[in-house]
């Protein structure tokens, strides 16, 4: 059952804007059990800050956006059609869910499971237990994934600093797993594709026109399977059984290197 | 005289979209003889996967609209057909790059096609899914209503589509481990 957070929580509002800024309020609500916050608005930008706090702090553009907590705990801030900024503090560790139509969508700190989607803002994940962030021309930029990172975009680039595994799609946006400790999984049309591996997990790559390179840690020896119609493949490692690499495109550039 | 178009005949089922990715670029690099050559993989394997009761409702380039009267069928046949492109590309070297939509809703049949507004919903779904991806809506994953033993539905969440006025919950459809 649905609660509206105007009767349960304590309504601080904020006389916080001047003259020409849109009238914002602030929630403060509770967390009960696993925290977790589900946020949507069409073209507004999302920012959520996760810290060392026992509450859910959100601000809103006053009067636009509809705050509810579920039976389970789950905190929804949902807006209209019209721009709705959501502004939202809450405990290390939340599940977040968000998505936007234009709007930006940036995650500072430590989260749990990450689900966003965007049609054209970009997304910007701090650190995260799982990722699966999805856009069509925005990019997307996550700096570290405990667990499995899925990003796909159309034409926006999907960069992931450190991740364990990593599932990753591109029609032609640039990607770039910087390093993976686990699988990882990547495809693209035409996109560029650079993938750091530990060696720890297996590497698939398939592209039809984008290059790829994927670099590997002195020492480890690739059992590697390079495929190329009309581009040119080069492995500069010593073959082996250490992990499986298999690139196959059609057109682009193959390099396995040891970084 | 006035013509009189028949009554619209309304009917409930699950539309299927499917898009091959990279086909354009596929067919610029390797010329249209091997892009027809996939095409014609796609649809024998489809065909053979297609339970009783659904159909192809009809080709749209590169891609499938398929109705099934079933929604766990249609997820069921999305995924096997998913298991099945990804086993003949290993095999083969064929890009079957496929992405799936899955919506469950209200069609209006049209001679032999079907449109309306769950049609779009459902052409719409499949742009958010990767390739090798099942994606539904919120919608058929409340009407198979934990009827499908050995699928999972992983959250997506709302997802703002051009066209739809209010965001869609979405799911990712995958076999359980």
């Amino acid at each position: 059952m649905g609660v509206s957070l105007r009767a349960l929580a304590a309504i601080i509002d904020s006389d916080l804007w001047g003259q020409d800024e849109v009238p914002k309020h602030t929630v403060s609500v509770p967390v009960q059990g696993q925290p977790r916050l589900f946020l949507s608005t069409r073209s507004g930008k999302v920012t959520v800050v996760a810290e060392s706090r026992d509450d859910f702090l959100i601000e809103t553009n006053k009067g636009q956006a509809t705050i509810e907590q579920d039976a389970s705990g789950r905190l929804s801030v949902t807006a209209g059609a019209s721009t709705v900024d959501i502004d939202a503090r809450c405990p290390a560790g939340t599940d977040v869910i968000a998505g936007t139509n234009s709007g930006r969508v940036e995650l500072v700190g430590d989260f749990g499971g990450v689900r966003i989607s965007t049609g054209s803002g970009g997304i910007a994940i701090d650190r995260a237990k799982s990722v699966d962030a999805r856009t069509t021309s925005g990019s997307i930029v996550v700096r570290d994934c405990g667990g499995r990172c899925r990003m796909k975009t159309v034409s926006g680039r999907a960069e992931v600093a450190s991740a364990d595994r990593a599932e990753v799609a591109t029609t032609s946006g640039r990607i770039s797993v910087e390093q993976a400790s686990g699988d990882v999984r990547v495809r693209s049309t035409s996109g560029t594709v650079d993938v750091g591996s530990t060696g720890s997990g297996d590497v698939e790559v398939d592209t039809i026109s984008g290059a790829v390179t994927v670099r590997l840690p002195p020492g480890v020896h690739p059992d590697a399977r390079l495929e190329t119609f009309s581009g040119k493949p080069r492995c500069e490692c010593d073959e082996g059984s250490d992990c499986c690499v298999v690139i196959r495109t059609m057109s682009g550039d193959i390099r396995l290197l040891t970084a | 005289m006035v013509a009189i178009a028949p009554a619209a005949e309304r009917i409930d089922g699950a539309v299927v979209f499917t898009d091959i990715v990279g086909f354009t670029e596929y067919t610029a690099l390797r010329g249209d003889s091997e892009a027809v050559a996939l095409l014609s993989v796609q649809e024998r394997i489809v065909r053979e996967e297609l339970p009783a009761g659904a159909r192809i409702v009809k080709e749209l380039g590169d891609g499938l609209l398929l109705w099934f009267p079933d929604a766990c069928a249609a997820v069921r046949c999305a995924l096997a057909l998913q298991h099945r492109f990804d086993v003949e590309s290993g095999e083969s070297g064929l890009p079957l790059w496929v992405r799936m939509g899955v919506h469950w809703g209200q069609q209006t049949r049209r001679r032999d096609d079907i449109v309306g507004h769950d049609v779009n919903l459902a052409s719409r779904i499949v742009g958010v899914a990767g390739p090798g991806e099942v994606v539904v809506s919120g919608a058929t994953v409340a009407e198979i209503d934990a009827a499908l033993p050995g699928v999972a539905f992983d959250e997506l969440g709302p997802v703002f589509m051009k066209g739809i006025p209010a965001p869609v919950h979405l799911f990712r459809a995958l076999a359980a481990s």
